[in-house]
């Protein structure tokens, strides 16, 4: 389903030239959930606003559903990938209701906004049809992230990149959006990657896991791997350990 | 709830800081929330974790022994003792000389907690003069030795940075060395490496397990992340709606008898787990109701 080559993303020129990203490769199948991982600045999220559409300035290929995709995409060429981000209350517009929020995707796309479509998004996502007439400050954190979900999904994407859906999360709703997650991808045949902070988050919903260093693919392990722990790199494996804790040395 | 009273005062006789029956509330209307209800209970030289989700008060609580809350907030305890000081009826000007000299707090982000106008040295120099009267190069003195105490490698160059010169990680640390430096006997750490990844997370709390254990001083741990508590702590209390529901040893977590622990707990994804599904809790209003009062 996404085919990535040689990808390299570079800002700035001469002295000041910073290179988010160089020599990434790797392939996900259709209705698989790639997990990535790794620290902060190792390039994760400028990986998924690569492959998103939202940056300009990367060279290599990226390939969706079979299709080479152009490094500035016209507006009907973004429907099939859509992202959910990680802050819930910083990606929904305060003054405007969540009908507003879901019906915007649907004009930038041309498509028909009836109430009853938007009213099918809430559905899906397990929300009251009634929440369209809400606004974001009357939504408890897992329910907007639920809207940002539907709103992701309205547009019938084939790929969904996931950035830190629930590190924003309480545990016991952090389980409620995990579970609904994959809930979707299973009945909408829907492609995943993952990102994530949390090992355990991304072996429960991955099969397949990128660990990222200074931009590069560092190594590709199972989901069973890296459960137990069997890693290649120094690296992944200080990863595990430090996310197994054990502080009393 | 008997585990509750047993573990009530399990630091046993040198408790530094003893509370009995903190309630605190916003308003004064019945409708008032009540953040805090009847929470009691002791602190020793431990490492003491309160876990909960959010909106369980267990930054109000924090806040609360530091009385740092906002003048809408109604504070009631029948005892809340820190050594032989009485902090319930402790007037505003007594709360200043605790306040960080004694009682130091350490909050989550420090890129909000830093003034981003100020060096390094100057903002860990501005806790020294303060809480030790200390001046001119025997106050830069004292700053760079505890910028070293928190493992800071390259203090003269530390010293002269800008917050925004410096990663997250060290930024916590240049948090808890002007917490360190009037020596408190308390330390309120609030979520201090939720901004943190996870390998600098490892770093910081070993450092902190080794001043706490070095100085004999009494940790009170808040976080939402159980896995944490766990292995750091070494007590736990369990808070939901403003209540304590649960009080246990850290490394007896996995046997917390309250379902609302145990529905946490299942909640969580683990690595040595494979699950197809994860449990979802289901919230008893049972749990919110007001429990018994500890004397």
């Amino acid at each position: 389903m996404i085919e990535i080559r040689d990808l390299e993303l570079t800002f700035g020129t001469g002295r000041h030239l910073v290179r988010p990203l160089s020599d990434l490769a790797f392939s996900v199948g259709k209705g698989e959930t790639y997990g990535i991982v790794g620290e902060s600045g190792c390039g994760k999220s400028s990986l998924l606003r690569c492959i998103g559409g939202m940056e300009k300035g990367w060279t290599g290929a990226i390939e969706i559903a079979g299709q080479p995709v152009p490094r500035i995409r016209r507006g009907s060429e973004c429907r099939v990938v859509q992202m959910v981000f990680q802050d819930p209350y910083g990606t929904l517009h305060p003054r405007h209701t969540i009908g507003m929020a879901l019906s915007e995707p649907l004009r930038a796309q041309g498509m028909e906004r009836s109430t009853s479509r938007i009213a099918d998004a809430l559905r899906a996502v397990g929300l009251n049809p009634a929440f369209a007439e809400r606004y974001p400050h009357q939504l408890s954190g897992g329910q907007r992230q639920r809207v940002a979900i539907a709103r992701a999904l309205i547009l019938k994407p084939d790929v969904v990149l996931l950035d830190e859906p629930t590190s924003a999360l309480d545990v016991s709703v952090q389980a409620e959006i995990l579970n609904l997650l994959a809930d979707l991808r299973e009945q909408l045949g829907l492609t995943y990657i993952l990102v994530s902070h949390d090992l355990a988050v991304v072996a429960h919903m991955c099969g397949r896991i990128a660990v990222m260093q200074s931009g590069k693919v560092l190594e590709e392990l199972s989901a069973s791997d890296l459960r137990h722990g069997r890693a290649t790199a120094e690296y992944t494996i200080e990863l595990i350990e430090s996310s197994q804790l054990k502080t009393a040395a | 709830m008997t585990s509750r009273s047993q573990t009530l005062s399990a630091a046993g006789q040198d408790s530094l800081l003893r509370i009995r029956n903190l309630s605190v509330r916003f308003g004064t209307s019945p409708e008032a929330t009540r953040a805090l209800r009847n929470v009691s209970f002791d602190l020793g030289r431990e490492k003491l974790g309160i876990v909960g989700e959010s909106g369980s008060g267990k930054s109000t609580l924090g806040r609360a022994i530091l009385k740092l809350l906002p003048p809408i907030a109604q504070i009631s305890a029948d005892r809340m003792q820190f050594d032989d000081m009485d902090l319930v009826n402790a007037s505003e000007r007594n709360m200043l000389a605790i306040r960080g000299s004694r009682i130091s707090m350490i909050m989550q982000d420090p890129k909000y907690a830093l003034d981003p106008t100020m060096r390094i040295g100057d903002q860990v120099g501005e806790a020294v003069a303060l809480h030790l009267k200390l001046r001119g190069r025997e106050k830069r003195r004292k700053v760079l030795e505890l910028l070293e105490s928190v493992e800071i490698r390259g203090v003269e160059r530390v010293y002269d940075l800008y917050p925004h010169q410096v990663s997250g990680g060290m930024g916590q640390r240049i948090m808890i060395a002007s917490t360190l430096a009037a020596n408190p006997k308390v330390i309120i750490a609030d979520e201090p490496t939720s901004a943190l990844d996870v390998t600098v997370r490892r770093k910081l709390l070993i450092l902190l397990d080794k001043l706490v254990s070095a100085q004999g001083i009494g940790l009170i741990f808040i976080t939402h992340d159980l896995n944490l508590a766990q292995d750091f702590c070494d007590r736990l209390l369990i808070m939901y709606s403003g209540q304590v529901v649960e009080s246990l040893k850290a490394a007896e977590l996995r046997q917390a008898r309250h379902p609302y622990t145990q529905g946490l707990l299942a909640s969580l994804p683990r690595l040595d787990l494979d699950l197809p599904r994860l449990p979802v809790m289901m919230r008893d209003p049972a749990w919110a109701k007001d429990m018994e009062t500890a004397r």
